[in-house]
């Protein structure tokens, strides 16, 4: 089963999260730099949870720290997170992730 | 915790199994005492997980030989608790925020406990290595 799919789009980069739980077991941060085309300039990321039902704090680091690599290729670059479960959204909230990029809900 | 009388005690390895099926095991056992707290199945699922990952990450570094020990009690006739312990050092409670801030959130345990805070109240031992989850019961009347 995969755990992580890239899709690119013109400048952007759609991360599709393929597991209904996000709990810092699996390589997801590996993953995505290891697939990642460091060649493309991509000024927005979108994390979609589309599957994900789950995420604790470990999961929560695996997405800041994938924020700060995007960040080291380019600073001005815009990061959404769309189709939140509601709770999962209000736990983003919580942990004031809603300043570090946008949030939307299913 | 001296002279308490435990509902329940266990221990397990710090393996991501023995996580999952320690975190069902405990949501198990108050369904089956009729144990009915005042958060909702998903934080109660998210508060336990994080004071089991916290254990096993930050105090038994995923040591699989290293086992943390859950005890469950009646704190009062409203409350009870569920202390977890690790076989860590401990860290400084002190250190501990009671909010994030912004994008300084990063540590990795203050997030987590934050989360905890949020959905019940949270204590530790002196040295750092238990955690003490005091929730809310429904009342009898819902």
């Amino acid at each position: 089963m995969d755990i992580v799919k890239l899709n690119y789009e013109i400048d952007s980069l759609s991360i599709v999260f393929m597991k209904p739980h996000i709990e810092g077991n699996d390589p997801i941060f590996e993953i995505v730099i290891d697939q990642f085309d460091k060649r493309k300039k991509i000024n927005r990321i979108i994390f979609n949870f589309e599957k994900v039902s789950y995420i604790n704090s470990l999961g929560i680091a695996e997405l800041i720290s994938l924020m700060r690599y995007f960040q080291g290729f380019n600073p001005k670059a815009k990061f959404k997170f769309i189709e939140l479960d509601k709770k999962i959204a209000k736990i983003f909230k919580m942990v004031e992730l809603g300043n570090l990029a946008d949030i939307e809900t299913r | 915790m001296t002279g308490t009388d435990f509902m329940l005690e266990k221990s397990v390895y710090s393996t991501q199994s023995d996580r999952l099926e320690l975190i069902e095991y405990i949501i198990n056992f108050f369904d089956r005492n009729y144990l009915y707290v005042t958060i909702d199945r998903y934080e109660f699922y998210l508060i336990l997980d994080e004071a089991v990952s916290n254990a096993m990450e930050h105090g038994n570094k995923w040591n699989k030989s290293k086992k943390i020990q859950v005890r469950i009690y009646r704190k009062d006739n409203s409350k009870i608790g569920i202390l977890i312990k690790d076989e860590g050092d401990g860290f400084d409670t002190s250190l501990v925020s009671t909010t994030p801030n912004g994008s300084k959130i990063t540590p990795l345990r203050g997030r987590g406990i934050f989360i905890m805070k949020t959905f019940c109240e949270v204590g530790w031992n002196e040295s750092g290595n238990e955690v003490n989850l005091i929730l809310k019961m429904k009342s009898a009347n819902g």
